[in-house]
């Protein structure tokens, strides 16, 4: 009984369910203590019943990345990758039809590789004529799977009802959040499409006065939080995220160092190891070929400027939606500016988006919220558990 | 408790979870996490023990009765244990039995519709590339016999022998075709009803399985009064903006139906 408690209420990551193993101590996860250490010999069969009947999930639906939080205690977050194998013998060596997240990733020579989503939509749903109907149709099968992918990750009990909301950018158009709508339905029983910055504010508990930033990977959006829903001269998408950062960062590393070799993920990976806006940040080496010969090279100043590179349409983004508000509330709008999402985790942005504001907007002040990877996955959880019930039932 | 039991259940306990690192949990945002002691747990097992045997008023030893009940406790654990693997074990079989069906039953009427064609095609009569290789022949081995003063009746005759040569070869080489198709619909046959044997064996050991009280993983959840709590500060404010949510999705839905 204690094994089947444990396993249910443990915290996770992408690398599977975790727990905390400190001596002679057996961890029960970050679900509240009393809940876990019930009785369930007094609890009535009827009510355990309706209680595993529905399972919650908030779903960050991310360009980069995917993270859910479940009413189960279940939280992963993965890379936003799909990977097909390339042919018949890779599917025999690699035992799957499908690979996603950091397999993806460890795996990527065998694979046909799909990141499914940009700037924050399925590609091809708004019907540009950049994206074939072909790789359009395998973007969306693509994104159907990471879904499923996802939502087999919260290990909900085959018999129970699943209940998702998941975050969509702030301007997805109708097309893209059909698109998110169509690849969810086969898989989740009812589904909500919300607001990706709203459900971060949501999450947090801010709902009036405030101005969320969310930087996602292929899009920033901002979002002005006063009390109602946000329309959409209250919304802004900016096509700035960490994509564009690694954009700049491998142009920047090309030009000041072209004899180094390296791929886009290796990019990728400094990144997210030392991206950094402080203009004290301690020297960024990383080890890369030169020739095939494994070189150290100072890339501090790329780093800093690639990184740096968001913050000018950003701030332009919040004195826009700033100046449109109420004269009266402007300055507590200013100052009370929530960032978050995982560009969010860049070292000193907020700090340096509070000093550039002082700058060019004559003062502000942002904060970083409490878990940029899952604030938007956080926050669409608590959407989930709060909707009536028979919202849910309506719209399953 | 003995000490071996304790530390068997200690260990089995201990197998159940999975290990990570304090900084793992931090990076990924706990800040705090809820600890059940493994103290807390044998002493949670002692006191039910206790208070059951009260509440009967058994003039029992009780230290047997306890070690009774802690040996039976972990037998039921290993078998529990046990008994999942099987499950999980059974449930990916399943699905692999079920891919296989589908895959095959799609390959048989690939094969019954091909089988089908070239029967039609035998019951069509003479195929008509054979028919126009009978024609170009007659035509050529009646032109080269006049040229060469052939009397008519052995050119007639040449023909017919041709002709019965070439529908002995047709028929022939249809009637192999027609013997590999059926030996593959057989095969394919077999496959499907081996596969379908294996499927219910499994379905049947599975429910067997599920009788025992072992149900496939999944991790249930804690139970969640759904909506806004009356208590919240925010109460009417969230209700609203939930509201709003929710009639936003209506129309969405209104709007794709509509396109």
């Amino acid at each position: 009984m204690v094994t089947t408690t444990d396993k249910k209420n443990v915290p996770n990551d992408g690398d599977g369910v975790t727990a905390v193993d400190v001596e002679a101590a057996l961890p029960v996860g970050n679900a509240p203590a009393a809940s876990t250490t019930s009785n369930p010999a007094v609890q009535p069969q009827e009510t355990k019943d309706q209680e595993q009947a529905i399972v919650y999930i908030g779903m960050d639906l991310g360009t980069s990345r995917t993270a859910i939080a479940c009413s189960n205690g279940v939280r992963e977050s993965f890379p936003s990758l799909v990977g097909y194998p390339k042919d018949v013998v890779s599917r025999k060596l690699l035992g799957a039809d499908a690979l996603f997240g950091k397999d993806v990733i460890a795996k990527r020579l065998s694979l046909n590789v799909y990141r499914p989503l940009e700037a924050g939509v399925i590609k091809g749903s708004n019907g540009a004529g950049d994206v074939s109907n072909d790789e359009a149709a395998q973007n969306m099968k693509a994104a159907r799977e990471l879904v499923m992918h996802a939502i087999r990750m919260a290990k909900a009990p085959a018999d129970s009802l699943v209940y998702c909301t998941i975050g969509a950018p702030a301007e997805a158009s109708i097309n893209n959040r059909h698109a998110i709508l169509e690849a969810a339905k086969e898989v989740i029983d009812s589904v909500i499409i919300c607001s990706e910055p709203f459900s971060v504010a949501y999450g947090m508990n801010v709902l009036t006065d405030a101005l969320v930033i969310d930087i996602g990977a292929g899009t920033t959006d901002l979002c002005r939080m006063h009390g109602t829903m946000p329309e959409a001269e209250d919304q802004v998408t900016l096509d700035h995220g960490g994509d564009v950062i690694d954009d700049n960062l491998e142009r920047l590393v090309k030009k000041n160092h072209p004899d180094v070799q390296f791929s886009r993920q290796m990019i990728v990976d400094a990144k997210e190891k030392f991206s950094t806006v402080r203009p004290t940040a301690e020297p960024i080496k990383v080890t890369w070929p030169v020739n095939g010969k494994p070189t150290e090279i100072d890339i501090t100043e790329e780093m800093k400027e690639a990184c740096f590179s968001i913050i000018p349409p950003i701030v332009d983004a919040l004195n826009k939606l700033v100046a449109s508000f109420d004269p009266e509330f402007q300055e507590v709008l200013r100052s009370n500016v929530l960032l978050g999402g995982g560009g969010s985790q860049i070292r000193g942005l907020a700090e340096e988006i509070t000093n550039y504001m002082k700058e060019h907007l004559g003062g502000g002040h942002v904060r970083q919220v409490e878990e940029p990877i899952f604030g938007g996955a956080n926050g669409a959880l608590m959407i989930s558990k709060d909707m009536p019930p028979e919202y849910w039932e309506q719209l399953g | 408790m003995t000490r071996t039991l304790a530390r068997n259940l200690y260990h089995m306990l201990r197998g159940a979870a999975q290990k990570t690192t304090v900084d793992g949990l931090k990076k990924r945002g706990h800040r705090t996490v809820s600890v059940l002691n493994f103290r807390d747990v044998q002493q949670m097992i002692g006191r039910a023990i206790e208070n059951t045997l009260q509440r009967r008023g058994l003039d029992l030893d009780r230290a047997d009765i306890q070690d009774e009940v802690r040996h039976e406790f972990l037998s039921l654990m290993r078998e529990r244990d046990a008994l999942q693997n099987t499950v999980d074990a059974l449930l990916r079989e399943k699905e692999e039995l079920d891919e296989n069906r589908v895959a095959l039953a799609s390959e048989l009427s690939k094969a019954t519709e091909e089988y089908e064609h070239a029967q039609e095609a035998v019951e069509a009569g003479v195929p008509k590339d054979v028919a126009d290789l009978m024609r170009r022949i007659s035509a050529e081995v009646t032109d080269t016999q006049n040229a060469a003063g052939v009397n008519a009746d052995l050119t007639k005759k040449t023909l017919e022998l041709v002709e019965h040569a070439l529908h002995d070869h047709v028929q022939n080489l249809s009637d192999q075709a027609q013997a590999a198709q059926q030996s593959h619909l057989q095969n394919l046959q077999r496959r499907i009803t081996k596969l379908k044997r294996k499927l219910q064996e499994t379905e049947d050991m599975l429910e067997r399985a599920r009788a025992e009280g072992v149900q496939p993983e999944g991790i249930e959840g804690e139970h969640v009064d759904a909506g806004v709590k009356r208590g919240d500060p925010n109460f009417q404010m969230k209700k609203d903006l939930l509201g709003e949510i929710f009639r936003l999705n209506v129309e969405l839905r209104q709007m794709l139906n509509k396109n």
